[in-house]
């Protein structure tokens, strides 16, 4: 048994045992605690780097994407789809297109310019802005080609996009059932002339 | 750890060795007076870290053995203690071991009692311990190491009763074995003048010894047994030659030198006294039981203790190192593989601008551009030109030449039954509702040519068959919305001012329809 006495043999000894218990601690905690943060590190940096192998991976299959629809957006930019309404240049198209295709007639009426109606087109356009100018087209056609041929023409060449969303054409007769003129045929449309431009900033 | 260090006391003196590596080595001798035991009392001082083992040859020695019922615990120690004081009173250097148990139905335990009869001649020395407060790990003598040492030179199994003679500084020492375990043990004189004599006196002591066991009846009489006597081999010869010979003894002269090999001691014996190789013995498989009580011990117990706790911290600090070095050498490989992953994600992000420099330049962001060009698509893909349902019709008419189309109105619907309740393109949608389909519908109003008289049934014929022709395409869907007379039984169905039942009128009216979209559907 241990007596009181016994302690001074012990002093040393269990100093020693104490020092090299606490040392033995703070060794595991402070290893540990270091091992903790380079691990949490090197996750990071894994995380890190798998998030850019991701990025990277769509950055290659989105190349092909982005750079086909550079092209589409330019090609509208280039048509004049992208950009302010130039109505002056339309209607100088329109007669331009009914002397050149010489048609019978052509009266219009362009409405005020609107938004795109969503039906449309519903989705959305990020910071652009999808218009519309409605426009009714009525006039007298020797055959339905010179109606196909004028919205062809239109598609062609005015800085817009041409949707037609209604057009009668009817047999032209007069009070006797006769034909009026030259014209068989009678053409009435109504076509969204639709443009796109950045949104304006609020304030 | 402490210097192990060996005391050899005998009658005259006390030698004191050191004992490392299997060598023991020769330190200090004291004469048994008080210049002696001074002295000795001087060389603890100088070494009050070592442990003590002190290895008693006297010839002062009892050997007491009785059968005891087998106990065990306290009840056990209390026995001993008891028997030990009955055979031994006034002596405190006592100690007992079992023999093992008797093959009676009782299973009694057979226990050999012994002491160190002459306590006065140990005092002086003991005390020498007890002042300068040495660490003694225990008093032993000669016989109790003989028996741990017995079993090592296989001795027991070659002969389960026998005599081992062994020669030291104290005498002759003659010890009896039972089944390898200790049972009697004497301590002659030697000769001092000569090996001559010396190998004499062991075959006239042994006689003597068998004499006693005889008498004592611990052998039978006539019983032949087997006497070992451990000799260095140059001086076999000798003892052979001189040791002499018995009716009741088989003398067998044992190589020492070989002995002491076997029992793994460095620094062999050089002559046939085997005092080195019995305290190598006792300090490199000291047994169990031994004289001192736990009062000279105590010292040693607390060693044991300081011993037992540096050493169990010591193992956890290494275990602790060990794990350090561990948890180092995976934090070096952390390392690495975050250099690796930096290095990549460092290559990565420049082959990612590199993609992004090759691009041609961005009119506007990327979300921009994504969102522009995905609308115009739905869009596209939410239009179409009469012109596409006029082809249908167009060709549905090289099938019917007698059909002529006077009016057709063309527009996008969502409602393809009746155009006028839908939404058309002016409708806007309501905020949030998912957007309808869309329809591009032609409502066709047509009449039969002038021809031959037709009844009712053959005007019916002709405008299914226009309205079977504009149905060819399989994603077109037609309605005849109005036919030249109602067949309806709520109806008036009525002739015609013409002869018969030719019909005048054939107007009708044939509504065609189908969905948009898919233009721009995803691969």
């Amino acid at each position: 048994m241990i007596r009181r006495s016994d302690f001074r043999y012990l002093r040393a000894s269990l100093a020693a045992t104490i020092v090299m218990i606490v040392a033995s601690g703070l060794l595991v905690a402070y290893v540990a605690d270091w091992h903790k943060k380079e691990r949490r590190l090197t996750e990071q940096a894994e995380d890190s780097h798998r998030q850019l192998q991701t990025r990277l991976a769509r950055a290659r299959e989105e190349e092909a994407e982005i750079k086909s629809k550079i092209d589409q957006f330019n090609a509208l930019l280039a048509r004049g789809v992208v950009g302010d309404e130039r109505r002056l240049d339309w209607v100088e198209q329109l007669r331009n297109i009914r002397s050149g295709r010489r048609l019978l007639d052509l009266s219009y009426e362009l409405s005020p310019q609107g938004l795109l109606d969503p039906l449309a087109a519903p989705v959305s356009s990020g910071g652009y802005e999808f218009y519309a100018s409605p426009m009714r087209l009525t006039l007298p056609l020797l055959h339905e080609g010179d109606l196909i041929n004028l919205l062809d023409d239109l598609e062609a060449t005015v800085s817009a996009y041409i949707r037609p969303k209604r057009c009668t054409v009817e047999r032209a007769v007069g009070a006797g059932g006769t034909p009026t003129g030259n014209a068989q045929l009678r053409a009435d449309c109504i076509i969204d002339w639709i443009t796109v431009r950045a949104r304006l900033s609020a304030g | 750890m402490a210097n192990t260090r060996l005391l050899h006391l005998d009658t005259t003196q006390l030698t004191a060795y050191t004992w490392w590596g299997g060598v023991v080595r020769t330190q200090a001798q004291f004469p048994n007076d008080a210049a002696g035991h001074a002295a000795f009392a001087g060389y603890l001082q100088s070494h009050r870290r070592s442990l003590f083992y002190l290895l008693a040859d006297v010839p002062e020695e009892s050997f007491q053995y009785e059968s005891v019922p087998f106990v065990q615990g306290a009840d056990r120690k209390a026995l001993i203690r008891r028997k030990l004081t009955q055979y031994f009173f006034g002596s405190p250097l006592t100690t007992a071991f079992s023999l093992g148990r008797e093959k009676s139905v009782r299973r009694d335990e057979r226990m050999l009692f012994m002491a160190l009869t002459r306590p006065q001649f140990f005092e002086p020395w003991l005390d020498a311990l007890r002042t300068s407060e040495a660490q003694v790990a225990g008093i032993y003598s000669v016989p109790l190491i003989a028996g741990g040492l017995l079993a090592r030179l296989g001795l027991a199994d070659r002969h389960p009763r026998m005599i081992l003679v062994t020669l030291g500084r104290g005498g002759i020492r003659q010890t009896y074995f039972e089944d390898g375990r200790l049972r009697f043990s004497r301590l002659s004189a030697a000769p001092t003048n000569g090996v001559e004599e010396t190998a004499r006196a062991c075959g006239h002591e042994t006689v003597k010894l068998y004499q006693y066991l005889i008498s004592q009846r611990i052998v039978a009489r006539g019983t032949r047994l087997p006497t070992v006597v451990l000799v260095h081999p140059g001086q076999r010869a000798v003892f052979a030659a001189l040791a002499g010979t018995s009716p009741t003894l088989d003398f067998e002269f044992s190589d020492l030198v070989q002995a002491a090999r076997r029992s793994a001691m460095r620094g062999l014996p050089t002559d046939s006294s085997a005092d080195a190789l019995f305290l190598h013995a006792m300090a490199r498989h000291a047994p169990r039981e031994q004289f001192a009580d736990e009062g000279a011990r105590h010292l040693f117990r607390v060693w044991q203790l300081k011993f037992g706790m540096v050493t169990a911290a010591a193992v956890v600090f290494v275990a602790c190192l060990l794990f350090a070095a561990k948890y180092s050498y995976e934090i070096q490989q952390l390392r690495e593989l975050r250099d690796i992953k930096l290095g990549q994600a460092k290559a990565d992000t420049e082959r990612y601008n590199e993609i992004l420099r090759e691009l041609p330049p961005m009119p506007t962001s990327l979300d921009n551009l994504r969102a522009v060009v995905s609308r115009f698509d739905a869009m596209e893909d939410r239009s179409e030109r009469p012109m596409a349902l006029y082809g249908r019709i167009s060709r549905a008419l090289e099938k019917s030449p007698d059909v002529e189309i006077r009016r057709i109105e063309w527009q996008l619907t969502t409602n393809p039954e009746d155009p006028t309740q839908g939404r058309g393109a002016n409708a806007a949608a309501a905020p949030g509702a998912t957007a309808p389909d869309l329809y591009a519908t032609a409502l066709i109003t047509a009449a039969l040519l002038p021809g031959p008289a037709r009844d009712h049934r053959a005007v019916l014929r002709a405008i299914e068959r226009f309205a079977d022709s504009l149905a060819r395409d399989a994603d077109i869907a037609v309605t005849v919305t109005r036919l030249p007379f109602d067949i309806e039984p709520a109806k008036a169905l009525k002739s015609t001012e013409q002869s018969g039942d030719a019909i005048g009128d054939t107007q009708f009216a044939v509504r065609i329809s189908h969905k948009l979209g898919g233009k721009h559907d995803p691969a």
